[in-house]
């Protein structure tokens, strides 16, 4: 009898596991992408808060921090107050409505502050927020 | 058999066909799960939690937190020590190659500024020089000339020593007055005039000087001894005529060597002449001792300077060269060249300071604080926990702490070094640009302007201050493009220029407030618009702050500390009894501002910026405890003097305000007791 097994019993590459792990890593690299971006955090403990409003992330942002020796930094990078001074004079005169986001240690003398507060308002750079940790977020 | 086949290739398309559904289902509660979690980030309001669940949490991370970590085994600790020192190593070569690139931009400005200054003490030191030798040549040559005609039977005419020392005399003053003939500041113009007649007078052969007088005293002999060490110096110096003419640059300590030598050589022929006729002494050798003692003090600042100038800066390390060096001598490499870096900035300060205030490099130099450094202690911790080898999981985040640390320091450095650098570029920037756009207008705008203050000062009447008008003076000094000029609008505030008679022309008038409404009713505010709310008086309530200087009781405005050369406020400065000054933000909350940690005795400066959306003219109301000095824009607007208490007020001047940002820099003089400060602006005229 005779039995027809060369093109029944052949090896094939079964395509849908593959394209399956494809799809995996397809996602993989997308998801680690996304979650790849600047440092600018320093090392600080944040002022907790509960009732501060999430906002939704922006890459173009200024941070300054300060932190709790109330040396400054400008996205995560130390600034002299000198330095600072001047940049936000160009910011104000090249982007007013620039974001900035102020990261305070929980330590940090409040004068530091308000001194950058203060700069911020007479450069009338007025879309200021300060940052906050809230556990809801992290868990 | 057929149907076998077919059979077979039904259930592959059935297992294709499985997977293909497995797959889409896959994908569709993937991707929404996905898309849900990105919705639930993006969230704008969220329900906060509860202050329960918030400490449950927090309990939570804590027992999370005090678990140890397993530990890591050896070969692990050293493949992940490895892996984070070539990641930061790198980071930190980075900054090391940017240290040492604004390192030798500083070193090059600080060699620029220091031409200059040596420049500035060539022209002082050979005008000082020159005036001494001509003063003294003139008494040698009267003195001489006396000793010429007094009569000396006893001594040969043909070999009289008092005769040659006559026509030395003569020949040394023609000498040293082509010298000062000799224009100093146009090196090409001077060696067309360079053969001038002093120049052809010392030229000629000296006349020899026998020593065979009869009238050998003691005193005599060793006067004659001089005169022969006089008369090969005057040889010298008359076969190098040409060079002292002034010929060569600016920047030839032997030049200014040689001008000493002639000095010397006028002291010798005057001691001579002295000891030909000790009456003749007394002036005339005070006189010479004065002269030589000054210039070698000259002498001796300019070979400091010259020494610093020629101070070489260490070989810089090549990519390659920092590539081979392990974190810790990475780290070793940067501490040295941010030593090297504030060293270089000291003295660009000090020597940009020195231009300004017109004071020497040495004086300035200790008016500039020393550089900051780090710690010796936490630089060898750091260091001694940068060459261990961890073991263990604790030392390992140990060193990757310890490197963090250093690259922080070094980023620190870095943004010194970045901010010294541009410093020193604006101030070079404004004193070249006060020179170039500085005009007559200006200058006589920014002299009267200084009048009209004194004048106010003057005529206030005990009670009430007088108003001065300096608004038209202000705008004028704008026109004339010299409020870009540090030191020149406040050089050209002295009252040895031109400008006079413009004060005048704007007479002071009394003015009447009522203090108590003001201080009632005055709020803060930096910013002018005419749609601003605010109306009335408004004080400005936030300032930069830096003191005490050591003023030692004394309220002397001429002795200028490093503020008034340019406003920098990562600056650091020796202040009284050698503290180390900063700039501190200061915001009040009333009007009177008090410096912190106030001390008797002491100078305070306090720097703020006010906007205005327009040019504008505005009342201005300063009082101070005790006296005070007042910078707009640069130009001074108020000085006062005298220990007074703090008054609303204490004094009044209309001024001009540009578009924009208007700087204002306040001098406070503080004497016994308190020290304070107010600055009130009004829109308007009263």
């Amino acid at each position: 009898m005779h039995m027809d097994t060369d093109e029944d019993e052949g090896v094939e590459v079964p395509m849908s596991p593959l394209i399956d792990c494809v799809f995996l890593l397809l996602i993989f690299f997308l998801v680690t992408t996304m979650m790849k971006k600047e440092q600018r955090d320093i090392d600080i403990d944040l002022p907790t808060s509960i009732s501060a409003l999430e906002v939704a992330p922006d890459d173009q942002k200024l941070v300054i921090g300060i932190d709790s020796a109330g040396a400054l930094y400008v996205d995560g990078r130390p600034i002299t107050r000198d330095r600072l001074y001047h940049r936000l004079a160009d910011i104000a005169q090249s982007e007013p409505d620039k974001h900035i986001r102020l990261d305070c240690d929980q330590m940090t003398p409040f004068a530091g502050v308000v001194e950058i507060l203060d700069l911020c308002q007479f450069r009338n750079l007025r879309n200021v927020g300060v940052r906050t940790y809230d556990d809801k977020y992290n868990r | 058999m057929t149907n076998i086949t077919a059979e077979r290739r039904r259930r592959r398309q059935g297992t294709g066909r499985f997977w293909l559904v497995a797959l889409l289902l896959n994908g569709a509660v993937l991707v929404p799960f996905l898309v849900w979690q990105d919705l639930r980030r993006s969230e704008f309001v969220i329900t906060p939690p509860t202050a329960a669940e918030l400490a449950a949490e927090r309990r939570r991370q804590e027992e999370l937190a005090r678990q140890p970590l397993p530990e890591l085994r050896k070969v692990q600790v050293v493949e992940a020590k490895r892996a984070i020192e070539r990641q930061k190593k790198a980071e930190l070569q980075v900054q090391v190659e940017e240290l040492q690139e604004l390192t030798e931009v500083i070193a090059a400005q600080k060699e620029e500024q220091l031409a200059v200054l040596k420049a500035r003490d060539d022209q002082d030191l050979l005008t000082q020089l020159v005036a001494a030798v001509q003063a003294q040549a003139a008494v040698v040559a009267e003195q001489a000339e006396q000793l010429a005609n007094s009569p000396r039977p006893e001594i040969d005419p043909a070999n009289d020593h008092a005769a040659q020392l006559r026509d030395q005399a003569k020949r040394l003053q023609s000498e040293a007055a082509g010298l000062a003939t000799t224009p100093v500041a146009a090196p090409a113009a001077k060696s067309a005039a360079a053969p001038g007649g002093g120049s052809e007078a010392a030229s000629e052969p000296a006349p020899e000087i026998t020593t065979e007088t009869e009238t050998t005293s003691p005193p005599a002999a060793a006067a004659e001894a001089e005169s022969r060490t006089a008369t090969a110096a005057v040889d010298t110096s008359a076969a190098s005529a040409p060079e002292l003419s002034l010929t060569t640059t600016l920047n030839d300590p032997a030049r200014a060597a040689k001008v000493a030598e002639l000095a010397k050589t006028v002291a010798a022929t005057s001691a001579q002449v002295a000891a030909e006729q000790p009456s003749l002494q007394s002036t005339t050798l005070a006189a010479r001792a004065e002269t030589l003692a000054s210039q070698a003090r000259r002498l001796a600042a300019q070979d400091a300077a010259a020494a610093l100038a020629g101070y070489s800066a260490e070989p810089l390390l090549t990519p390659s060269d920092l590539a081979a060096l392990d974190a810790s001598a990475l780290f070793a490499a940067a501490q040295k060249v941010a030593q090297q870096q504030s060293a270089e900035s000291a003295d660009s300060a000090a020597a940009e300071l020195a231009l300004t205030q017109n004071t020497s490099f040495q004086q300035a130099l200790q008016a500039v604080a020393a550089p900051t450094a780090p710690s010796a202690a936490s630089t060898a911790a750091l260091h001694t926990a940068l060459r261990q080898e961890p073991q263990t999981r604790s030392e390992l985040n140990a060193y990757a702490q310890a490197l963090d640390q250093a690259i922080s320091e070094t980023a620190a450095a870095v943004e010194r070094a970045r901010n010294a650098s541009r410093s020193a570029a604006d101030r070079a920037a404004a004193r070249q640009g006060g020179e170039r756009t500085l005009t007559l207008a200006g200058a006589q705008a920014a002299v009267a302007t200084q009048q009209a203050l004194d004048s106010a000062s003057l005529q206030r009447d005990g009670t009430r201050a007088m108003m001065v008008d300096l608004s038209g003076l202000m705008q004028q000094v704008y026109r004339g493009g010299g409020n870009s000029s540090d030191s020149g609008i406040r050089a050209g505030s002295n009252r040895e220029d031109g400008g006079v008679g413009m004060a005048a022309a704007i007479p002071p008038r009394q003015l009447q407030l009522d203090a108590g409404r003001i201080q009632a009713q005055a709020l803060p505010g930096r910013k002018f618009s005419r749609a601003s709310a605010r109306s009335g008086w408004l004080f400005i309530d936030s300032w930069y702050v830096v003191g005490p200087f050591e003023n030692h009781g004394k309220i002397d405005f001429t002795k200028r500390h490093p503020p008034e050369a340019g406003i920098d406020l990562d600056g650091r400065y020796l202040g009284k009894n050698g503290t180390a000054l900063t700039w501190n933000y200061l915001q009040s909350n009333v009007m009177r501002i008090n410096p912190p940690g106030e001390r008797s005795d002491s100078t305070y400066y306090g720097f703020t910026e006010v906007w205005f959306e327009e040019a504008t003219d505005m009342l201005l109301a300063v009082a101070s405890d005790d006296a005070a000095k007042v910078w707009i824009n640069n130009i001074v607007v108020w000085q006062d003097t005298g220990l007074s208490p703090w008054q609303l007020d204490e004094g009044f001047c209309k001024v001009r305000f540009q578009k924009g940002y208007n700087p204002i820099l306040v001098r406070l003089e503080n004497g016994p007791g308190p020290c304070y400060y107010s600055i009130l602006l009004c829109p308007g005229d009263l």
